[in-house]
Formats: C-alpha cells, structure tokens, sequence
C-alpha cells in the first residue's frame, strides 16, 4: 500500500461539520469539562478542608494557642495552595505553541521537573524545620534536659522521611500520568 | 469571539477530521478526539499570538492532544495488533478496516507526519510543527512507507 493511497482513503472517509454541529459539540464538551472540573474542585476543596483541620488541631494539641500564630497559619497555608495550584494549572495547561510540538513537549517535561523537584525539596525541609521550630520554642519556657531534647529532636529525621515519602506519592499521583504522556510525545517526535 | 472561533472550526475542520481519522480506531474513539481538540482549540484560542499560521498553531494543538492520551494508545495498539494478526492476507483488500489496521500500528509521531503528509504540507511546514529537520520528515517518510507495505503486505 502506497501513501498515496491512504491519503485517498483519508480524504474520502471525512466527515463535513454544520457550524450548529460545531457550536453543539463544543457546548456540550465544555459542559462536561466543566463538570469534570468542578469534582475535581470538590476533592480539592476537601483536602484543603482535611489539612487546615489538621493544622488547627496539631496546633493547639501543641500549645500554640496563640490566635495569631493560628491565623498567620491559615493565611500561609491558603497562600500555600494557591501558589500551587497556580503553577499546576499553567504546568499542565498553558503549553507554548508558538514553538513546535518537539520543543513546546520538552520546555513542559523541564518545567514540570523543575517544579516536581522543588516540592520535594521544600515540603520535607518545611515540615522539618516547623516541627524543629515549634520543639525549640516549647524548650525555651521549660528546663533543659539532655535526654529529652535528644529524644525530641531525633523525630526530625523520621519526620522528614515520611513527609518526603507522602510528598512522593502525591507527586506520583497528580504529575506521573502528565510526565509519561510528554515523555512519550518526545521520543515519539524524536 | 465565540463566532470567530466556529468560523475557524468550519474553514479547517478537515485538518482535525484526518487527524481523528488516524489517531481513532473507531467512531467512538474518533468523536471523542474530535470533541477534546475541538474543547483545547476553544482553550487556547484566546492566547494565539499569531506568529506562526493559523494552519500550524491549530495542527499543533491537534497533534499534541492526539498523542497526549498515553492509556488510550497503548490500549488502542494492543487491540489493533491482535486484530492485525488476525487478518488473513488472502481476504485482504484495501477496505477501511484494513488500512485502518495500518495505520494503528504506526506510533504516535509517525501518525503526526503522516497526518501533515496527507495534508499535502511541504516539508518545511512539517518540520516547523513538529520540531525535525527537512531530512528527516523525508527519511521519516520513507519509513512510514515501508512500514505501512511491511504491515499491510498486499
């Protein structure tokens, strides 16, 4: 078989949109877009929900009662998220594609690995250095005893494991599929 | 906007027609494609900067959402190679199903060249939307050819 062929078949076998059609089929695919997205929201809005709770309880169950601290909290938390979700929208949605589709698939992989990296730095050390922070606040206002705070601040270790474990998996999760498609598109155009 | 956007759609719906008619095994398959690219145009419409043609902005942004959906392919290749080697070659003939067959077999890039082939694009055309040198859309070609004798054998 001949290209030339399959460009006869091609031709031949195409369909011929109406532009109601066209207006049709982008209302309702924007419909079930949006629907997707707004679970999508749901879930997150849940998670935020999940952590903020866990936050205020983790907070007072160690003694910062303090509304300030709690509120500072808060405000950096929500800063948090939305800085993330910022960077994972234009991560996964704003490709350049005034470049071609080679380049425009490789600047997304850099990004996305740039961006996958500095998570995995940032959150560990974060919560590492929250936990260190909040350990060395609570021994200011009693007495110093070596064992103890040795007993304290061993846990920042196992701490930083599991957070960059977490981390890791919820990496895997949200960014993996996203990562193999483009990773795929590369080598296939290479 | 959203009448410029149609507009758009109408005049150059085929190029996105023949790239659901490589990327899609069935009808299904097909109309979904054509719904999700039709969805990333609608997009990305508001960002088009106009430094390259409408033509190879759109190509792009088709391309990129056929090759995007790694599940979709992978199934879809699994299915086809056992369709494949269930036809006999005795029966064959240049129907649908077949050439179809074909095509499924090629991977994700060579479908995008294919696609801009059967477009009658230049080579240097092709180059700029995929991201190759102009030797290589011709050495490429000429594999996909062979590929696609190798496979349909008639």
């Amino acid at each position: 078989m001949e290209l030339e062929e399959i460009k006869d078949y091609i031709r031949k076998e195409q369909p011929n949109y109406s532009r109601a059609e066209i207006q049709d089929i982008l209302r309702i695919r924007t419909k079930r877009s949006l629907s997707r997205v707004n679970s999508t929201m749901f879930w997150d809005a849940v998670f935020m929900g999940l952590t903020v709770a866990m936050l205020v309880g983790v907070t007072f169950i160690i003694g910062l009662k303090d509304k300030y601290i709690i509120s500072l909290e808060l405000i950096g938390l929500a800063l948090c998220l939305f800085i993330h979700y910022r960077i994972k929208y234009r991560l996964l949605n704003k490709i350049n594609f005034d470049i071609d589709l080679h380049n425009a698939a490789q600047t997304a992989i850099k990004r996305l690995s740039k961006f996958i990296s500095i998570y995995l730095w940032i959150i560990p050390s974060s919560v590492s250095a929250i936990y260190l922070y909040t350990q060395f606040r609570l021994f200011e206002v009693t007495s110093w005893q070596w064992g103890e705070t040795l007993s304290r601040f061993s846990l920042v270790i196992p701490i930083a494991v599991i957070t960059l474990l977490i981390t890791r998996g919820l990496i895997r999760i949200m960014y993996q599929r996203h990562l193999k498609a483009l990773k795929h598109i590369v080598n296939d155009l290479a | 906007m959203e009448e410029d956007f149609i507009n758009l759609v109408e005049n150059n719906q085929g190029l996105i027609h023949k790239i659901c008619r490589l990327y899609g095994d069935n009808e299904e398959d097909r109309n979904d494609l054509f719904q999700e690219i039709l969805l990333q145009l609608w997009k990305a419409y508001p960002g088009y900067s106009g430094k390259a043609k409408i033509s190879t902005w759109m190509y792009r942004i088709a391309l990129y959402t056929a090759m995007g959906d790694l599940k979709k392919r992978k199934r879809r290749i699994q299915h086809l190679k056992v369709k494949n080697t269930e036809l006999n070659s005795a029966d064959l003939n240049f129907d649908l199903e077949h050439v179809q067959a074909g095509i499924s077999l090629l991977n994700a890039g060579d479908k995008a060249l294919l696609a801009l082939y059967i477009d009658d694009k230049p080579y240097q055309e092709i180059a700029e939307i995929i991201g190759i040198t102009e030797n290589n859309v011709g050495v490429r070609l000429n594999r996909i050819k062979k590929k696609l004798r190798e496979s349909l054998k008639v």
